[in-house]
């Protein structure tokens, strides 16, 4: 019996372990309420890992602009020189652009609704595979952060918290194909589902051909659900096809988020005790 | 049990790059998957028990920083493991180019599996896209790294019990 294991002892354990990987699957592939203790511990003993790589890589990026570069730094006067004063001048017009953008981007992101409590965490890493849009935060459930809660930057929202640890939390994009909020066209209120595509987009889905979607459009949470708070832009509408047969129109957004430049974001710490409510 | 170690810790740190250094353009949203790279190496030099283990705590250690479904990548990397153990037995599989060669081939494998399990289990319905347009991508990125990545391994595994 001995020698018989032996023999196959590859194919035994390669099986059992696949088998025990497949019930892995299944017993998860109901929403979990919170991770098991093993992977809070993972969790917790790679977030260094990642927080050194990603200060390393920023030291690293410090360095090479500050020194590296400044080997060309006298050419690099002369030619700086000439162009200051032109843009002193145009700098004066920038800013008073500049002032009253920051003024409506208050205005546009923080209407009434948004008097929600907001924790600033910074984003440690993002999901190791290439086929899943998620990110690390290095805020967790010590921080006040719980599952579900909306993540949003001053450009949108961008996702929400779907694993907690004591230190570090994980959020699904909304560019992450299972990722499905409920959204509306701001200017028309036409209502459809946002849906991530692999490409950086999402797809607005089940928006009926009748509505009235236009390229340039804003599309924002509908608050349905009581996950996401209400009027957070997610997106602009960047292709329409109302070709063929069907019900609905094919509607593409482009997050108005840049998710290959995200740095630090905000927890909506409060969203979930309103929705409670 | 020192190897064992070793490379457990060598899979973490591999792990945390991809999750924070390796994504290369926004525009094509592919990174290499060095934990296939490590599984095969495992496959092809080192002991069955001991690798499938390994492949198996890997995968789990995916799973746990990633935004699939738990046990997705410890069911994929068993599989790989498996793969590789086949492939050595009939191909020779002692250069770079031949190694080289069986990772891309894997990394495609892994791909087609890792939907297929997903169509099972869930769905797949805008994951099809990446299949199509960035899978040969990724593998063929995945296939580069190789040669580096067996170079890191090798040396690791002198550096913890040398000959």
């Amino acid at each position: 019996m001995l020698s018989v294991f032996r023999r196959y002892r590859v194919i035994v354990i390669t099986v059992s372990l696949c088998i025990v990987a497949i019930l892995l699957i299944s017993l998860n592939i109901k929403e979990r309420k919170k991770p098991h203790l093993f992977e809070e511990i993972i969790f917790e003993v790679s977030s260094p890992f990642q927080k050194t790589i990603q200060s390393t890589v920023k030291g690293v990026k410090t360095l090479w602009g500050n020194y590296v570069f400044l080997v060309n730094l006298k050419k690099e006067n002369t030619v700086l020189n000439k162009t200051i004063n032109a843009l002193k001048e145009e700098n004066l017009r920038l800013r008073e652009a500049a002032i009253a953008n920051i003024r409506l981007r208050k205005l546009l992101l923080f209407k009434e609704e948004f008097t929600s409590p907001m924790v600033p965490a910074e984003v440690i890493g993002e999901d190791p595979s290439s086929w899943f849009k998620t990110i690390i935060l290095d805020k967790g459930s010590k921080d006040g952060i719980e599952k579900k809660m909306a993540v949003v930057t001053s450009e949108g929202m961008i996702g929400c918290v779907i694993e907690v640890s004591i230190s570090v939390s994980k959020v699904l994009l909304s560019t992450d194909h299972s990722s499905a909020i409920d959204v509306m066209v701001q200017r028309t209120r036409a209502k459809g589902i946002l849906e991530g595509r692999v490409n950086q987009t999402c797809q607005l889905k089940y928006v009926s051909r009748a509505d009235d979607v236009r390229m340039g459009d804003d599309i924002i949470s509908s608050g349905l659900g009581g996950i996401f708070p209400k009027g957070l832009l997610l997106g602009r509408v960047s292709k329409i096809k109302r070709e063929g047969s069907g019900l609905f129109q094919y509607v593409e957004v482009t997050p108005s988020v840049d998710f290959a430049k995200l740095e630090e974001v905000f927890i909506v710490v409060g969203d979930k005790s309103a929705s409670e409510k | 049990m020192g190897r064992f170690f070793g490379f457990l810790f060598l899979g973490m740190v591999f792990l945390s790059l991809q999750t924070t250094i390796l994504s290369f353009s926004p525009h094509i949203p592919v990174k290499p998957d060095l934990i296939i790279i490590m599984v095969a190496y495992l496959g092809i030099f080192q002991g069955p028990v001991r690798s499938i283990l390994l492949a198996a705590i890997l995968g789990y250690l995916a799973d746990t920083l990633s935004g699939g479904i738990m046990g997705l990548f410890t069911f994929l990397r068993i599989v790989t493991f498996f793969l590789t153990k086949l492939a050595c037995e009939n191909i020779y599989l002692k250069n770079a180019l031949s190694q080289t060669i069986l990772i891309i081939m894997l990394s495609i494998i892994d791909g087609i599996l890792l939907l297929s399990t997903l169509y099972v289990f869930s769905s797949v319905e805008n994951l099809w896209i990446f299949v199509v347009r960035f899978l040969p991508i990724q593998a063929i990125l995945t296939g580069i790294f190789s040669p580096l990545i067996f170079l890191i391994l090798n040396k690791t595994e002198l550096l913890l019990e040398p000959q």
